[in-house]
């Protein structure tokens, strides 16, 4: 019952760690897409063409940083 | 919306306000001073000169959820010529995100929902066997994802752009975050433009897809979902027109 419970708390860390890296990489590509394309549109108006890619940019660094939190805490 | 696209007047009275608002430049050339290059500069003016009626009601700095805008400032793209002035700027009507916004606020409400459920046996059983610290993640992880779907939904409406110059159609079609596709097609390129209105949300909020059908192989390009449809074709039409007139 104990190697049980084990294998599950390691197989459901390995997994959520995995989600998280997956979702990092995935994210990084749209990041990375949508400063391709705000250089394509370049609205040059005030806050917009820097808010966007740093609301995504901030959404990168959140992930990675549960990424690190999940690999301490868990 | 005003009428945003008349036809322009003959006579050149009103030019030198239009030329003083968009100095358009014809295409510099090395020997510039003799008669036929000035002839054709002159005929490369007329044929990319500005209307008039449009020019007069421009809407200024498009908004983060502007869907429209006539002759909008301080908005350029890759590739834009020196002498191509951006007449409209066109987005997919606003109304046509409220399915995604409505998603969106019952998923960020759904760990709120379940918080009733946690109170019966069986959960609460399940919820003994794994740590604070994993549901913790585990929800962190949830509003991530929910927030990056919030995040990339509006990215792919703000950046598929349709974009009409004196001089040619620019469509950025961004389905996904992950491909974008950018297409052009000059003016003299277009033999036919369409409107399309279905259904009763489009004809309730007046937005439709505009379908432009280009020349030979080219591929035609569909605005869809845009608002004033009608107009859009008309101003397309008239600039074919003042393109044609001058060839």
């Amino acid at each position: 019952m104990n190697d049980f419970s084990a294998i599950i708390a390691i197989g459901s860390k390995a997994v959520v760690l995995l989600l998280i890296a997956l979702y990092f990489i995935f994210s990084t590509l749209i990041f990375l897409n949508v400063r391709r394309l705000n250089t394509f549109v370049s609205i040059t108006y005030s806050y917009l063409s820097t808010i966007i890619p740093l609301l995504f940019l901030i959404h990168l660094l959140l992930v990675l940083s549960l990424f690190f939190i999940a690999l301490v805490i868990l | 919306m005003p009428d945003i696209f008349i036809e322009e007047p003959e006579s050149d009275t009103d030019a030198p306000a239009v030329e003083a608002q968009v100095p358009l430049k014809a295409p510099e050339q090395p020997d510039a001073k003799s008669r036929p290059q000035e002839a054709s500069q002159q005929a490369w003016r007329e044929r990319h000169k500005v209307n008039v009626s449009l020019m007069r009601t421009p809407t200024g700095k498009p908004g983060i959820f502007t869907a429209f805008a006539v002759t909008p400032s301080e908005i350029q793209f890759e590739d834009q010529e020196a002498n191509e002035q951006i007449l409209l700027l066109l987005r997919r009507h606003f109304i046509t995100n409220v399915p995604w916004i409505f998603f969106a606020v019952l998923m960020l409400l759904v760990p709120l929902l379940l918080i009733p459920l946690l109170q019966s046996d069986i959960v609460s059983s399940f919820l003994d066997l794994v740590s604070p610290a994993f549901l913790f993640v585990a929800l962190a992880l949830y509003y991530l994802i929910v927030i990056g779907f919030i995040l990339n939904e509006y990215a792919t409406w703000f950046f598929q752009v349709g974009l009409i110059t004196n001089i040619r159609v620019v469509d950025v079609d961004f389905n996904t975050l992950l491909s974008r596709n950018i297409a052009y097609t000059d003016l003299t390129d277009i033999v036919d433009t369409e409107a399309h209105q279905r259904g009763l949300l489009q004809g309730i909020f007046n937005f439709g897809n505009v379908g432009i059908q280009t020349a030979g192989v080219k591929a035609n390009f569909e605005f869809t979902s845009i608002p004033l449809p009608n107009k859009v074709v008309d101003a397309l039409s008239d600039l074919m027109r003042n393109v044609r007139r001058h060839e």
